[in-house]
């Protein structure tokens, strides 16, 4: 493994006010963020929100018009070489030599930068990436086999921070799902993890916290955990009997009833609603599960630009 | 400058390296025979400068006649190949399909990717003007022809032709560096030679157009005043000047550069 000499207790990735502006167009405006050692985040918004801008001035393919960033504790211009060496980095249109296969390409880029391979084979299993496609040409490969080798290229070196712009833009959804136990693991041995996306439910799944960033600034930065909880599910009940009045039930809102069925909105906590159905003879109980996207439609799903309301954790 | 880099580019470069030093040899080869040929038939004939002499050559002698083959347009468009085409593509064309996001997410430096790519167009520009003079050496030794060849002037000639190619091609690089696409660079590249040459060829055949000649790169590759051993240095240290000072623009203005998402 390829070991960053920076004390643990040092972030990850610490980003101080950055902005871009090309001309009189800004891109990105005073982003503040900070990602702790071995989490998985999530920097989530729409297309064209700022999200490849933020990461391209990350890692210096872009001149910041301001601010700064250190990753690892060393500073992202200054130390540029040094933070490459224990970095990952999944570009959002990854591209290869497309006359060589699959194999050689990822040689060739390893050695471009002297970075070992020893965690290749593994990766590729996970992705379910086999040799006899990697013998192939890489020309020959579908969208998503070249996605696939581009997550394969960044993480072969066994990086101690992965950086990873769309990673499953092109996975089918079972590779999806290996592509996010594979990050599990990563996480798992302490690896730091920051990917951005503009499919919420993708996160949901993996990440400690996001990042919301529309129109080039930082909407909020808030613990997945936290937001769950604020969701306000879909309730449908039917009973035997006559309809319980829920309406004092703490989380719920909305109650209606038609025709012996009950449907309300429950946030928070479902144990208090089920308390209260304790001595009701239940004949069907549906609670869907409100998504991460849900939520975000409903806190921060207004129109873009100044309209959008402040979160209360805008920085970390 | 990185090794690797390199290696790369110059594999996948090969073919088309390889079919070119063999034209040239093919092309080398051909001047000692063309003159032995021609050696007899122009013996006794009293023809016009403008039919036996070109750029600096003369089809009267072996050095002369080397010095037209040398200086041939198909020579030129062989080695403006390398130099415009390579060069010109090299960063815009990395950039433009992606590959360089890919090289410049590992730890090497913009520089190091820019000199890499110079050196590479220039490796290759040396082995098909090695593949020239070899093929002229072995052409001479077919017609019985070696102590003819100024041997010792031959390093010179290739350092000569190597200089004017390599700053077309620092030239294109620095075009590659200054756009976001392979198109406008190689465009902006070919137009550099092409008025280069343009100028030269006028002032060849228009007395009144001479005086431009000295403006066009073209004009300080005498291969024929090396071959007749009289070297112009201010001609070796011109064309070192005009691939140093783009080099140096490329140098400065890479790093500083956003390099625009590939699309």
């Amino acid at each position: 493994m390829t070991e960053s000499s920076a004390p643990a207790t040092v972030p990850a990735i610490e980003i101080k006010k950055l902005s871009k502006s090309y001309g009189s167009h800004v891109a990105l405006t005073d982003l503040t963020l900070t990602v702790n050692r071995g989490e998985i985040f999530g920097f989530l918004g729409p297309n064209g929100a700022g999200k490849s801008t933020a990461i391209r001035t990350l890692l210096g393919f872009l001149r910041a018009t301001s601010g700064s960033a250190s990753l690892l504790g060393k500073d992202s211009v200054a130390d540029r070489i040094a933070i490459l060496k224990v970095t990952g980095y999944l570009p959002s249109a990854a591209a290869f030599e497309d006359t060589v296969n699959g194999y050689r390409a990822l040689d060739e880029l390893a050695a471009m930068g002297g970075l070992a391979t020893q965690r290749r084979a593994e990766i590729c299993e996970s992705l379910q990436l086999p040799d006899v496609t990697l013998r192939r040409k890489v020309r020959d490969y579908s969208k998503g086999t070249r996605q696939k080798l581009a997550i394969v290229q960044a993480l072969q070196h066994d990086p101690e921070l992965i950086i990873l712009d769309e990673p499953t833009e092109g996975l089918d959804p079972l590779v999806q799902h290996s592509f996010y136990t594979l990050l599990e693991k990563l996480r798992d041995e302490g690896k730091t993890i920051f990917f951005s996306s503009h499919i919420l439910s993708e996160v949901e799944r993996v990440c400690a916290r996001v990042a919301v960033i529309r129109d080039g600034k930082l909407v909020a930065v808030e613990d997945v955990q936290a937001l769950l909880a604020k969701r306000r599910r879909h309730v449908q009940l039917r009973v035997n009997g006559e309809l319980p009045d829920v309406s004092s039930v703490e989380g719920v809102t909305s109650v209606e009833q038609h025709e012996g069925l009950l449907t309300c909105r429950l946030q928070g906590d479902v144990g208090p609603f089920i308390r209260a159905l304790a001595n009701i003879d239940v004949q069907d109980l549906i609670i869907e599960p409100a998504h991460l996207e849900d939520v975000f439609l409903e806190f921060y799903g207004g129109p873009s630009d100044s309209d959008v309301p402040a979160a209360p954790e805008a920085t970390a | 400058m990185n090794v690797a880099l390199l290696r790369q580019l110059m594999r996948r470069g090969r073919i088309r390296l390889a079919a070119l030093c063999v034209g040239a040899t093919l092309w080398g080869l051909l001047a000692p025979v063309v003159f032995a040929s021609l050696l007899t038939a122009f013996k006794n004939l009293d023809l016009p400068t403008q039919i036996t002499h070109f750029g600096s050559g003369s089809l009267t002698t072996l050095t002369g006649t080397i010095t037209i083959f040398y200086e041939h347009p198909l020579v030129v468009a062989m080695l403006a190949t390398i130099a415009v085409g390579f060069c010109s593509g090299s960063i815009a064309g990395a950039r433009q399909r992606g590959t360089l996001e890919m090289w410049l997410a590992r730890p090497v430096t913009r520089r190091s990717v820019l000199i890499t790519t110079w050196v590479a167009a220039a490796l290759m520009l040396s082995l098909i003007i090695v593949g020239l003079i070899a093929g002229t050496l072995i052409g001479a030794a077919l017609e019985g022809h070696s102590s003819d060849v100024p041997v010792t002037a031959l390093p010179l000639t290739f350092l000569n032709a190597l200089l004017l190619y390599a700053s077309f091609g620092a030239f294109a690089v620095a075009a590659s560096v200054m756009n976001n696409r392979a198109a406008p660079a190689m465009s902006l590249s070919i137009a550099y030679v092409l008025v280069n040459y343009f100028v030269e060829v006028l002032g060849s055949m228009w007395p009144d157009a001479a005086s431009f000649q000295k403006y066009s790169l073209f004009h300080h590759f005498q291969a024929g005043v090396i071959l007749d051993g009289n070297p112009a240095w201010s001609d070796f240290a011109l064309l070192a000047g005009t691939l140093v000072v783009p080099l140096i623009f490329a140098f400065v203005m890479f790093p500083r550069r956003d390099l625009a998402a590939p699309g």
